[in-house]
Parts: structure tokens; sequence; C-alpha cells
């Protein structure tokens, strides 16, 4: 067991399998193999607690998987018709899974984005950065800065420049 | 939202994000603010999709190749690693593209392709592209030329849609030169129709197999051990007989339809020849599960039926399905025998031809309720496609 403290002192133990999905815990293990609690500056303890569910969730599939491979591997070749079928469904509920878990308000987003980067969390990282390109997809640029607070620095004559570089892209 | 802005994000996630975009997103979120300005030039994944070209304005058109061409040839990063452009029917583009996937292949480090641009002929230094692992190119026609010596060291994935190949050894060296592939796609692909062409499949690491072709002079001999999925759409195929194929679950052996579409394409019909070289293939696939058979069944004779699945045979298939079944004798005791070999088999799908008149889709109906006397555990379905694609359970 690994004890994480969020930001704001809340802790968590968590099994050293769900922690070690985050590259940087994994490194600090593998450097300091006595090391029992670790402190996270940057995530606060709602955030964490959203983070480690989706560490857990992967992890117990991947587990799954490994024990129905090993299951398949023990019985003989006569049963390996259901082991397969058991991963591409457990896949498929994986996707789903994610799907529902990135169902959140974008304040929450944007806290997962900053999480997973800070703890590089690839899978994480790739299933949050992916959920705010399809915000942006298809949204004009007044929609997209509206929606990522994002302040327009540029003068008009800068923005029309730039616009009428590429017409195509504003259409 | 809070104060919290994506404008406080690093700028390491908000280069992933956009790595994430369409092109015409990327330059949208250009002018989002100047923290975002700054990382078009440097994006490593691009995508241009066929609904970004401005058909109807030729002055944006000229300003959307500038761009195409700014990206690639002005860049300014670590390297493009993905590059999909697809421009297919909107004119011809051959100069541009050839310039683009020489720079690409020759100054990024590209690992994937995927070009749809049309009639292109693929410049030499894209066989010699070693950071490549997906490559795919619809190539609408043009004749390829493939050079003495490919170095594709990495590729693991290769799709060729409508190459035609004017060396009838070409399309053989270039796979020999991929000895890394583990999926293989011939998308209509032809030679030159004076000589046969053989195709020899034997690269170790395939996995996946994917031929489709109306050429009748395309002979496709499969000898890759590792295979797991293989999709036949043609006509010459043989299996190499010393070669087990333990890993092959996944089979299709179909032919381009002719029932459906003769008036249309003035497709042959299938021969006697190319149903005894499918049935042959059904029968070497030992370890297969599933497996879909097209329409040269109907052209199975009773002889080869009986020679190459008779009672010694035994094959591991769990799922057969039939297509444009048109309930023919011989087909209903291919299908007799079928489940027969199969002991292991627990479900038949019958894909009834549209056009089938009412008499023969009862004399079907009856054949398969028959066959699910003699093995009760048989879950079967006849369907039939209406004309409009839609399908309709008949049993």
């Amino acid at each position: 067991m690994i004890t994480l403290t969020s930001s704001d002192g809340v802790q968590f133990d968590v099994r050293e399998a769900v922690a070690k999905e985050s590259q940087i815990i994994r490194d600090m293990i593998q450097d300091d193999c006595v090391i029992t609690n670790i402190p996270l500056a940057n995530v606060n303890h709602k955030i964490l607690s959203i983070v480690l569910e989706y560490c857990q969730m992967h992890v117990d599939k991947t587990e799954m998987e490994v024990n129905a491979s090993k299951h398949q591997t023990t019985t003989g070749e006569g049963s390996s018709s259901v082991p397969v079928a058991l991963k591409v469904s457990s896949n498929k509920n994986l996707n789903d899974w994610d799907k529902e878990f990135i169902n959140v308000d974008l304040d929450t987003l944007y806290d997962l984005i900053l999480a997973a980067n800070y703890l590089n969390i690839s899978g994480l990282l790739n299933l949050t950065t992916q959920a705010a390109a399809d915000i942006i997809k298809g949204k004009t640029t007044e929609e997209i800065r509206a929606t990522f607070n994002i302040k327009n620095d540029f003068t008009p004559e800068e923005e029309a420049a730039i616009r009428k570089e590429n017409p195509w892209a504003f259409e | 939202m809070s104060e919290s802005s994506t404008s406080n994000l690093p700028s390491e996630v908000i280069e992933h994000i956009i790595s994430l975009l369409t092109a015409r997103d990327v330059v949208r979120s250009s002018v989002l603010s100047k923290q975002w300005k700054c990382f078009w030039r440097s994006n490593m994944n691009w995508r241009f999709t066929s609904s970004d070209y401005p058909r109807r304005k030729p002055e944006a058109t000229k300003k959307f190749l500038e761009f195409i061409n700014d990206v690639i040839f002005f860049h300014k990063g670590p390297g493009i690693q993905k590059m999909s452009i697809n421009l297919a029917r909107h004119g011809d583009f051959h100069w541009p593209a050839v310039m683009w996937m020489d720079y690409l292949a020759s100054n990024h480090p590209i690992t994937e392709l995927d070009l749809n641009i049309g009639p292109v002929v693929p410049p030499v230094s894209l066989f010699s592209c070693t950071s490549l692992v997906i490559l795919r190119l619809a190539l609408h026609n043009a004749r390829v030329k493939i050079p003495a010596e490919i170095k594709l060291t990495s590729l693991k994935e290769l799709c060729l849609e409508n190459a035609n190949f004017a060396e009838s050894k070409d399309a053989q060296r270039l796979l020999d030169g991929c000895s890394t592939l583990n999926k293989l796609e011939f998308q209509n692909c032809t030679g030159n129709p004076l000589y046969d062409m053989d195709l020899r499949i034997n690269l170790l690491e395939l996995r996946v197999f994917i031929f489709n072709s109306s050429s009748e002079y395309i002979h496709v001999h499969v000898a890759a051990m590792n295979l797991e999925k293989f999709d036949f759409i043609g006509r010459n195929l043989t299996m190499s007989e010393g070669v087990h194929f333990s890993f092959l679950k996944d089979v299709r052996l179909d032919e381009f339809q002719w029932l459906n579409n003769y008036r249309i394409f003035n497709r042959r019909k299938p021969t006697k020849e190319t149903a005894n070289k499918m049935l042959k293939t059904v029968s070497s696939l030992k370890m297969a599960e599933n497996i879909l058979l097209g329409e040269w069944c109907t052209e199975v004779t009773r002889i080869d039926a009986t020679e190459l699945l008779d009672g010694e045979v035994h094959l591991h298939l769990n799922h057969i399905e039939m297509d444009s079944f048109t309930g023919s004798e011989v087909e209903m005791r291919l299908v007799e025998r079928l489940v027969g070999c199969c002991p292991q088999l627990r479900r038949l799908n019958i894909n009834l031809y549209c056009k089938l008149e009412q008499p023969i889709r009862r004399a079907v109906r009856s054949g398969v309720r028959s066959i699910k006397k003699l093995s009760p555990t048989l879950i079967v379905s006849v369907r039939s496609e209406t004309i409009n694609g839609s399908l309709k359970y008949l049993c």
C-alpha cells in the first residue's frame, strides 16, 4: 500500500499497482523502494479521487485480462473461444466506461488534464486532451474562446490578417 | 468556467490538443490568442480532409495548397510524424503531391502517411523511408514504379488502393522489401493485363491480409504462417500446402459479386475452377473459427464437394456465413457437408440472393429445417437482403 497526500492534505491509501499508473510515481518508487508516503503538491483531493478512480479501473481491467489468459492456458485449447470473447467485451466495456468517466464539466476536465500531465498518466492524458479536442471540433473561434475562457490578445487588424491568410479555414 | 482557463495550460498540453485536431481546426485555433498562434508551425500531426478543400473559390484554393506547402516545407518543430491528406475528386495535384511525399519521406520523422490525392506516382524516396510504420495510399490507377531497392524497415501496415503495377514483378518486389508487415491490404490493385501476376504472401509477421481485386490475372499464393485474419475477394487463390495456419481464425472467401452487379460492371460469372480452389482452401483451414463464403458456392461441383469434404475432414469452424445464396442443389449439399465436417459448429447464417423467387426461398427454408434436425444445437438463420439493402429474417 502507498499513501498519496493531496495538496489540501487528504490522504489516499492505494495499491502500489494503482499508484504506478502514474509515470512520475513509478519513477519515485523505482528510485526509492521503501517510499510509502508521496505528497502531491499540485493535485487537490477532489481531482485526486477522480484520477485514482480512473487508475483503479484500468488496473483492475488489465489484471482481469491477464487472469483470463492464464485461465486459457491452463484449461487447454478446447475453451479458447471463451477468454477471447471476454477480452473483446472487456475492451469494449472499458471504452464505454472511459466515455462515461470523461463526461464531466469543463472545470473538472481542465483540472484533470493538468493532473494527468503532472502525474504523467498517458492514458488519462490522451483521454482528457481528446475530450478537449472534441469540444473544439467544428466550433468557431468565438465559441472556442468563450468555452475555454481564452482572452483574445490580438488587435482586430492582426486577427483579420491571420484570417485572410487562410480563408478556407474560416468559411 | 471560473478564473481557470486553457490559456494557463502548459504548452506541451496545448500542443497535444492541437495534434488531435483536423487542419481546419488547427488553423482556427491559431487566431484564439497569441499563445495559441505559436503552435501550428510545430504541429506534428496533420489531417487535411476532403471537406477542408474550398471547391468553388479559386483564390481560397490557391491559399489552401500554399498552406499545405507551408506545413510541409516550413515546419518549425521536431518534425511531422503523421500526415493524412484526402483531396480525391478535387482535381489534379500530381506535382505538388509528389513533392509533398518526397519531402515528408526525406526530411520528416514521418511514421504515418495516409494519402488520397488522385492519380499520383509515389516518388522513389518514399520506398526508402525507414521511419514509416503505417502507409496508406489510394492511387486512382496511377502506374506505380517500384525501385530496385526498398528500405521500409519499420513498416507494419501497408494499404494500397487502386495501384496499377506496371511491371508484373513490382508488387512482389515491394512485398519482399517489407518484411516487418503486420497488416497488408490490396484494394482493387491491378497489373498489366497482358501478363499473369503472381503474388506470394510469405511474410512471417503478417497477421492480417486483405485482398480485393476483380483482376483475373492476379494469382495469390498465401504462405504467411502467422496469419490471424484473411479476407479474400478475387479469383485465383492457393494456400500453401505445407503450412498449417494455426492462428488463422477469421476467413472470408468471396468473389466480386456477379449476381447483383453483372449488368453494371460486366463481371464474369464465377467459374468451376475458382469454386474448386476456394473449396480446397476451406478444407485446408483446419483451425479457422469464423468463415464467410461467397457466390462461388453456386459453382461447386458435386464431385469436388464429396472429395474435399469427405467424412474424414474435421474443421474447427464455429460460425459459417454464406453470402448470395441461390438455393441450388449443390449449395444445399455443400451446407450439409460443411455441417457434417464441423462438430463445433454453433452458428450458420445464410444470406439469400435478393431476387430469389418465392418457391426457392421456401425450398431453402425446408432444407435448413432438415439440417437443424440433424444437428439440433446449431443456430441457423436465413435472411434476405432486400433491394434497398435492409435485412429481412426468414427463419
